[in-house]
């Protein structure tokens, strides 16, 4: 690609003029824009389609909605080490020990509220960890009801 | 009410982040690791941490600076958190330590890396501009009787011509610096989008590049200069 198509690319993302931030805030939704309309220049640059950043823990939130939405308790014996595994699939995370947590409901408790109702800083990080996703579903949920499931689990721990 | 339609509050990058001295330091060390490292062969990132932690690398540090705004503009709850994370943090470079990686990783990654990537995109270009210290140029770049759709055309024309042969993606960065210095206040997010992500992928070669990179801006800009006052009369 040589500079004056360069160019030419980078007007056509300027004409959008909803994607314009003109006073201190701006929405979910330019945002999801932005980032959509950029993708067939990033494959012109030769930017490899990669898989989104995302953090570790969020990551493995993502897999075990996906994969436990519709069952009311996570069924015996499934390992924290499958869950990476399949989360480092979808994910880009830095690789690194997993010191924090061992089972897979002390990163995504089946009922936070009761989970966490002697903590409440840890209850704080689950629900900020959560936030993010719910905000951000389609860029991360590939499994539709898990998103909304997810949701609702957002919905009621803001209110425990 | 529409969730899409939520809104988010521009980052705030007017404080004084070098108030903060080195209680952050650790945190925005691991930011900046983290935010490039899977850009890089898994044999090579320890190297990469030690050059975050040690070394001075342009756009490595302006990473860092930008961790710090993100401090700046956390709340008084989390910043207290992310205080008492590194107070107990004994590790050498703090990614050791679970709990402080996790809460930079889910707090300052994900953020810079979704909703707040065109915002560090740029950044990363005000960064650029600033550190050109071009001040001689001012007066003619803002000059009225400058065309400033010829002076880009000329500017990437002469970016293409230079000596130096470029990847896409770095005149990609160039052209939009210059765009971004005409006029700071145009904040059209796709453009800066795209610059966050090329950022992020080659924070090394930029930082490592940075000199050749300001010397063909600089050469650029001064030859599309003389080329693209408007003649005539002036208005």
């Amino acid at each position: 690609m040589n500079t004056k198509e360069i160019l030419q690319h980078l007007e056509n993302l300027e004409a959008d003029s909803t994607l314009q931030v003109n006073g201190n805030t701006y929405t979910w939704e330019q945002v999801k824009l932005a980032q959509k309309i950029n993708s067939d220049i990033k494959k012109e640059l030769g930017f490899l389609p990669s898989k989104p950043k995302l953090s570790r823990r969020r990551a493995f939130i993502v897999i075990l909605e996906e994969l436990y939405y519709d069952v009311p308790d996570y069924p015996e014996g499934v390992a924290l080490a499958m869950i990476h595994k399949r989360a480092a699939q979808r994910f880009t995370f830095a690789q690194r020990a997993l010191k924090g947590f061992d089972t897979v409901s002390e990163v995504h408790p089946k009922r936070p509220c009761t989970f966490y109702e002697n903590n409440a800083l840890k209850k704080m990080n689950y629900r900020r960890a959560l936030s993010h996703l719910v905000e951000f579903q389609s860029l991360f949920f590939e499994v539709e009801k898990a998103a909304d499931s997810l949701k609702d689990t957002y919905r009621d721990i803001l209110l425990c | 009410m529409d969730e899409d339609s939520l809104k988010i509050s521009l980052l705030d990058t007017s404080g004084n982040v070098e108030n903060f001295g080195d209680t952050y330091k650790k945190t925005a060390d691991i930011f900046a690791y983290l935010l490039h490292q899977e850009n890089l062969e898994p044999s090579r990132r320890p190297v990469f941490l030690k050059i975050v932690r040690d070394e001075d690398l342009p756009m490595v540090n302006m990473t860092k600076e930008f961790a710090l705004h993100l401090i700046s503009n956390m709340n008084e709850r989390e910043r207290k958190q992310l205080e008492l994370l590194q107070k107990d943090d004994k590790s050498e470079y703090g990614i050791e330590n679970e709990a402080l990686t996790d809460f930079v990783e889910m707090e300052l990654v994900d953020a810079a890396t979704s909703y707040r990537k065109w915002e560090y995109g740029k950044y990363a270009l005000r960064y650029f501009i600033d550190g050109l210290h071009s001040s001689e140029s001012k007066s003619v770049i803002d000059s009225k009787n400058m065309d400033h759709k010829i002076l880009l055309e000329k500017f990437s024309t002469n970016l293409n011509n230079g000596e130096e042969k470029w990847e896409p993606f770095v005149h990609l960065f160039l052209i939009q610096a210059l765009k971004y210095r005409l006029n700071p206040s145009s904040s059209n997010m796709a453009a800066y989008d795209l610059i966050g992500d090329l950022v992020q992928k080659n924070l090394v070669y930029l930082s490592i590049k940075m000199n050749p990179l300001k010397s063909a801006f600089k050469e650029s800009l001064s030859k599309a200069m003389t080329r693209a006052r408007r003649r005539g009369p002036k208005r």
